[in-house]
Parts: structure tokens; sequence; C-alpha cells
């Protein structure tokens, strides 16, 4: 037969309350905390997971907040291209009516100054900022004015390069338009141009070239127009796809460190339970002794 | 012939017997709360019997005496307590510093590295996609500071544990020398009284008990000699033998897990130095990554950005502090240049304003697989290493449990043994108790009889 030593009795209720102590104090704290992992040690491998997922989550943000910005100056740009089409539209207009024979010099001359403050507010939108104060078609030298009127014609003093954001990992997105230098230049040209033969009565210059070249200054701008309706549409396409990986993302991570709540509680109970138990066990002590039946 | 007097003597050895025995049993009363206690057992023996002529040679019993108070242990069981204090003082040493190494590394509400090394990585890309903002470039500044600076003072929190583990290291060879040096004098006190053929249970005792102490702190195992003294080895050192005790090294190498004194060199396997020595090295080793990912940094940071030109117009500007030989994690920061002004940032590979390439270049670090982190980003790299932690404090926990639990079963087998149980002596207590009174009645019947004779001579 087994004995067992009093002193061992004692000791193992005592360590037997320290453990149940420990298991209830573990599951309470996953309860208050609404945490599966307090310490590294709860899951190594659930750890590397949130870590790797948070990362990905915060460059997914990031790639957003780029595509804001991306989306905020197409919109500029859009802005200017819209009202360089109407521009060029009046322009095709003033044109057309100064080509009919019907016209009279003084009416060409008006036409004419109308003409050139068409030409005026060209440059101004050619020199367009965004909300940076960046020029829109300057290239990447955003800060040095992209055009000026040398010598009645329009010079570029921006450069070639395009400035870009960073929409995914390892893609980036071309902020600027290619060729709108020469569009510029061509538009103001063909203005230019125009208004002479308007002041000079030359209907049939008016009716050729002007007409042609103002006409294909204006498709130019539509076809500009179109390709930046693309890329506010790919923008929105980047982002939208964006919030569902970092909903996606945010879910992941809550599955690995968020305690499943019912669950916990019923951890939380048991070891109350067994806490309670081996309290009760350790306060009763050992009520049994041979002490008790023996009379001094 | 025996005397007419031998019954007043048998009665009254039975007495000085049951005496000797209700002592003990008081004694192992006394001790049912004293660690490493064994019970003490009275054996009572006939003493050498009378002889007498009737009939023929007679012999008569002449009552008891005590043959011998043991002490009930077990020498198997006390080896297997000693390997097993020796796993669970190894576990706890290991576990008690890495707890402390795992709340460094956990990324609390998102202030440490991972977080940073995410924050740096878009404040690039943030830059790069609108590289005329000041404001991104003073979040460019910030962001690589607020790295630098975590990354640096995660090393340091590490570095700082170095001196109290080297204190806990020398501490505790401290208290192995102490512990050896009892052992050596109870030795001595032991050798006296069993040369004078004494069982000196106690002392018996109280040495087994120091030696489980010891064997917490350090790999032990000990033999006992015919003269009663143990000599306790340490490995292959020879902490006490029969003379006394020896002066245990106190100059150790944690990495080899080693002890040395001016003529050898003895391995540690278990205990809590040897805890103490595996924890020492997986600190060091996590320093060691840190050490990586910093120079990694610097490397592949500066030699991007050194090639890119600054919102100004300049060139060739570091972006992290670096030197050769690469001096780590510890003094990893920004560069002079760039701490001192934002401006000193590049953005762009030419130095047009709305440049941002470099700083697009830069963002694009964040999946690139460097050679020199085991192939790995840097982000899954400290990922992997903070998991590593996670993993080796687990380890270190499941080590611990399951040392108690091991111990624990040694104990409660100690126990079941040598324990003293209140019942067995209250038992015992009763027995001795009525044969004491049993004795007495002998010699008071005796006495009588005494009385009888010497009164018919009135």
């Amino acid at each position: 037969m087994n004995r067992v030593s009093t002193f061992y009795q004692y000791s193992s209720a005592q360590s037997q309350v320290q453990k149940s102590g420990n298991a209830y104090f573990a599951a309470q704290r996953k309860v208050s905390t609404g945490k599966r992992i307090n310490d590294l040690s709860d899951d190594p491998t659930g750890v590397n997971n949130v870590i790797s997922m948070s990362s990905v989550k915060a460059g997914l943000a990031q790639y957003s907040a780029n595509l804001d910005r991306a989306d905020s100056r197409f919109a500029s740009t859009e802005n200017s291209f819209s009202e360089v089409t109407t521009l060029l539209n009046r322009a095709n207009a003033l044109t057309v009516s100064g080509a009919t024979a019907t016209i009279g010099q003084s009416e060409r001359q008006a036409m004419a100054s109308e003409m050139t403050s068409i030409r005026d507010r060209l440059v101004q939108l050619a020199n367009s900022k965004d909300g940076n104060g960046d020029y829109l078609f300057a290239g990447t030298a955003v800060k040095t004015m992209p055009f000026t009127v040398v010598a009645g014609a329009l010079t570029y003093n921006g450069d070639l390069g395009t400035s870009k954001v960073e929409a995914a990992p390892g893609q980036t997105m071309d902020l600027s338009l290619t060729g709108t230098q020469s569009f510029f230049t061509t538009a103001f040209d063909s203005l230019t141009s125009t208004i002479t033969a308007l002041q000079n009565n030359d209907t049939s210059s008016l009716s050729n070239v002007s007409l042609t070249n103002i006409q294909a200054s204006l498709q130019s701008s539509n076809l500009y127009r179109g390709e930046l309706g693309n890329r506010m549409r790919t923008v929105t396409d980047y982002q939208s796809d964006q919030t569902r990986r970092i909903e996606e993302l945010t879910k992941g991570v809550s599955d690995v460190t968020d305690v499943d709540l019912a669950q916990a509680i019923t951890d939380y109970q048991s070891a109350q339970t067994a806490y309670q138990a081996a309290l009760q066990m350790a306060g009763q002590g050992n009520k049994l002794s041979l002490m008790d039946f023996i009379r001094g | 012939m025996p005397s007419p007097f031998q019954g007043i003597e048998t009665a009254s050895r039975a007495l000085r017997a049951f005496q000797r025995s209700l002592d003990t049993t008081g004694h192992n009363i006394a001790n049912v709360n004293t660690a490493g206690y064994s019970r003490q057992v009275v054996s009572l023996a006939a003493t050498t019997p009378d002889t007498l002529w009737s009939h023929g040679l007679q012999s008569i019993g002449s009552g008891v005496t005590v043959s011998q108070i043991s002490r009930i242990r077990d020498a198997m069981l006390e080896a297997r307590r000693q390997d097993a204090y020796s796993e669970q003082g190894r576990s706890e040493g290991s576990l008690s510093n890495l707890e402390k190494v795992q709340s460094t590394f956990l990324d609390v509400q998102g202030r440490g590295i991972s977080t940073a090394l995410s924050a740096f990585y878009n404040s690039w890309s943030a830059l790069g996609s609108n590289p005329t903002s000041a404001a991104n470039q003073l979040q460019v500044q910030s962001a690589g500071k607020d790295l630098a600076q975590k990354i640096s003072g995660t090393y340091s929190q590490l570095k700082s544990q170095d001196a109290s583990q080297t204190n806990q290291i020398n501490q505790t060879i401290a208290d192995i020398q102490r512990l050896a040096n009892q052992i050596g004098e109870i030795n001595q006190e032991i050798k006296k009284q069993v040369a004078e053929g004494g069982s000196p249970n106690d002392f018996f005792d109280t040495r087994d008990q120091i030696i489980s102490d010891l064997s917490k702190l350090v790999n032990v195992d000990t033999h006992i000699a015919s003269d009663g003294t143990t000599s306790v080895f340490i490995g292959s050192f020879t902490v006490v033998d029969h003379v006394g005790a020896r002066t245990f090294p106190t100059t150790f190498d944690a990495a080899s897990s080693t002890v040395t004194d001016s003529v050898a060199t003895w391995s540690i396997t278990g205990g809590k130095l040897k805890g103490l020595f595996d924890n020492a090295n997986q600190v060091s080793g996590y320093r060691a990554q840190l050490d990586n990912l910093a120079n990694t940094l610097r490397t592949q940071v500066n030699s991007i950005h050194m090639a890119g030109y600054t919102s100004t117009g300049a060139t060739g500007q570091e972006f992290f502090n670096d030197s050769i030989p690469q001096t780590g994690a510890a003094d990893f920061a920004l560069s002079a240049a760039v701490s001192a002004s934002a401006s000193n940032i590049a953005i762009g590979n030419t130095s047009a304003a709305g440049d941002g390439s470099t700083a697009l270049a830069l963002s694009a670090l964040r999946d690139v697989k460097f050679a020199s982190l085991g192939s790995l980003t840097a982000e899954t790299f400290f990922a992997d290493l903070t998991s590593t932690v996670g993993r080796d404090v687990s380890v270190a926990k499941n080590d611990v449990a399951t040392a108690y639990a091991l111990s624990e079963q040694v104990d409660a087998q100690v126990q079941d043994v040598a324990g003293v149980n209140l019942d067995e002596e209250m038992s015992n207590m009763l027995k001795y108790q009525r044969s004491y009174q049993a004795a007495a009645k002998v010699l008071g019947t005796m006495d009588s009889l005494m009385g009888d004779l010497i009164n018919m001579l009135r």
C-alpha cells in the first residue's frame, strides 16, 4: 500500500491551487483583453502571419493614398482639358464664321481679338497647377513654368520626364500625359496663324489651313480627355481592389489575434470552476486525522 | 542462574527502548514540515538471552534494546531527483530572461520595428508619388529616424540584459561555491560520527537537501564513500571530495557553455547555470540578427539614395549613417546630413522637382529579397525573428512545465518513501505509549513481588 506523507498532501494541494490559479488567470486575460495572443509565445506562427499581413495592409493603405493624389491630379488635368476643349470649340466656330464670305472686315477684327484672348487663356491653361502648386504639363520640371511666349512663339521650358505614383507593389502609374508640350505649342501656332488670317481677311487660309489645324487640336484634346477618363477608372479599379484586400487582411489579422469570445468565456468558466474546486480542497485541508479520534 | 532482579532490569530496558521510540516519533512529528527530512525508524531487537539450568540448559529472554535508528531513504530516487531538479533549474533559468526579451519584441499597438518598417517604406512611396511635398520629405525623415531608433532601441534593451545576465551567472557561481562549502563541512562532521560508529541521520538529510539545492544550480553527480562522505562532481570537475570543497572556477564562457580556471575547461550541461548560458546565447543571437538587419538597410538604402538627387540638386548623400566596417544596430541612425535637414533626402534620379524615381525605388525595396538576410525581405526577416523569439519562449515554457511535472513526480515518490505521515506517527505513538504503560506495569508487579519477599523477613 502507498504511504502518503502529510507534508506532501499539503504541498500538492498548494501546487494544485497554483496551477489552476494560473490557468484561471490566463483564461481571464483572454476574455478581458479580447486577444488570443498576449505574448509572442502564445502563438509564434500566428505572430509571424500577423506581422506579414499587417505589413501588406499598411502598404496597401499607402498605395491607396498615392492613388488619391493621382486621382486629384487627373481631375485637375481633366478640368484644364475640358476648358481647352471649350476654347477650341469656340475657336472652331469663330474660324468657320470668319471663313464665310458674308462677314465684313470689322467683324473679322473683332473675331481676331476674341481669338487672341482665347490664345492667352490657352497659355494660362497650359501653365495650370495642381493642388500642390506643381505645373501639370511640365514633365518632371514641375516647379518651372512650362510655357512662355517668346517672340510670338510658345516655348516649352519643361522636360520630357513624367511624374509617377506607386499604385501597387512594383507598379507605377504615370501622372503626366505624353505629347502635351507639342499639343499646346501646335494649338498656339494654329491660333496665331488664324488670328493673322482673320486680321488679313485671308478667307482661303481660314477655311483650309486654320480650320484643319484647329479641328486637329480639338480632336487631340478629346483624346486626352478619353485617356484621363481611362486612367481615373484604373485608379478606381486599383482602389476598390485595395479596399477589398485591406478588409480581408483586417479580418485575417483579427482571426489570428482576437479570441472567439464564446469559446473564451466557456474556457474562463471551466477554469474558474477548477480553481474554485482546488481552493475548496486546500481550504478544507485534511479534515480527517487520527488525532481527532485519540483522547489525550 | 539469573538474578532475582532480572525482571526489573528487563522492564526497565523496555521502558528505555519505548522512551527512545517515542522520542523518535516525536522527532518525526516535529519535522513533518521540514524540507528534505526523512522519517526515522527505530529498530528494536531482543537482547541476548540469559541462560539457566532447568531440566537442561534453557534460554530466558532479557528484554529489548534499540538496535538502530535509521532514516528511510531511496538512493536511486535521490539520483533521479538530482537530475529532475537540474532540468528544472535549467529551464527556469532560461525562461525568466527570455520572457523579458519577448516583451521587447511584442509590437503592442503598432509601436514596434515591423510597424516602423512599413511606415518607412510607405513614407518613400508617398514621397515618390508626390515628390514636391515638403511634408512628405519630413515624413521620410521622421519615419527613417523612427525605424533606426526602434532597431537601435530594441538592440540596447537586449544589450542591457547582458549586465544583469552576467550578474545572475556570477551570483549562481557564488551560490554553487557556497553550497559546495556547506557539503564539505557536513562531510567532515559525518565522517567523525561514522568513524565512531554513529548514523547521523539528520546530517544525512541536510546534506541531501543541500545537494538537491545544488542540482537546481548545476548538473551534479554524487558518490558516497565508505567513510560516510559524499563526493560531488560537476561534469568532470570534482567540487567536493572527502577532504573538503574545492574552488569552483569563476571564469565562464556562455557561448561554449563552459567554466574555466588556469588549468582546464569544464562543460556545464544542466541547472540554472546552463539555463543562463543558453539564454545569453539566444539573446546574443537575436542581437546579431538586428545587426544584420541594420547593416542591410544601411547598404541597400544608401546605395539607392546616394545615386539620387535632393530637391536642391545635391547628390551622393547617405541616408543612414554607415562606416567600414559596419557597426550594426547599436548606433543605427540617420546620416548627419539627413538628420540635420529633410532637404538632404534624395528624391529623383534627376534634379527635376517632379522626379520621384529614387523615392519610388526605395519604396520598392519593400519587396526585395536581400541575400544578406537569407533571401528574405526586411519585413519577413523581422517577422521571422519575432516568431523565433516567441517560439523560443514557448519551448522554454514547455520545458519548465515538463521539468516541474517531473520534479513533482519524483518529489512525490521520495515523499511516499521518506515523508512523515502524521496518522502513522500517531498510531506509532499510541503503540509505544501502550507498550510503555505495560512495561511500567511489569516493573510495578516486579516491585510488589520484591516487596512481598522483603516483608516476609519481618
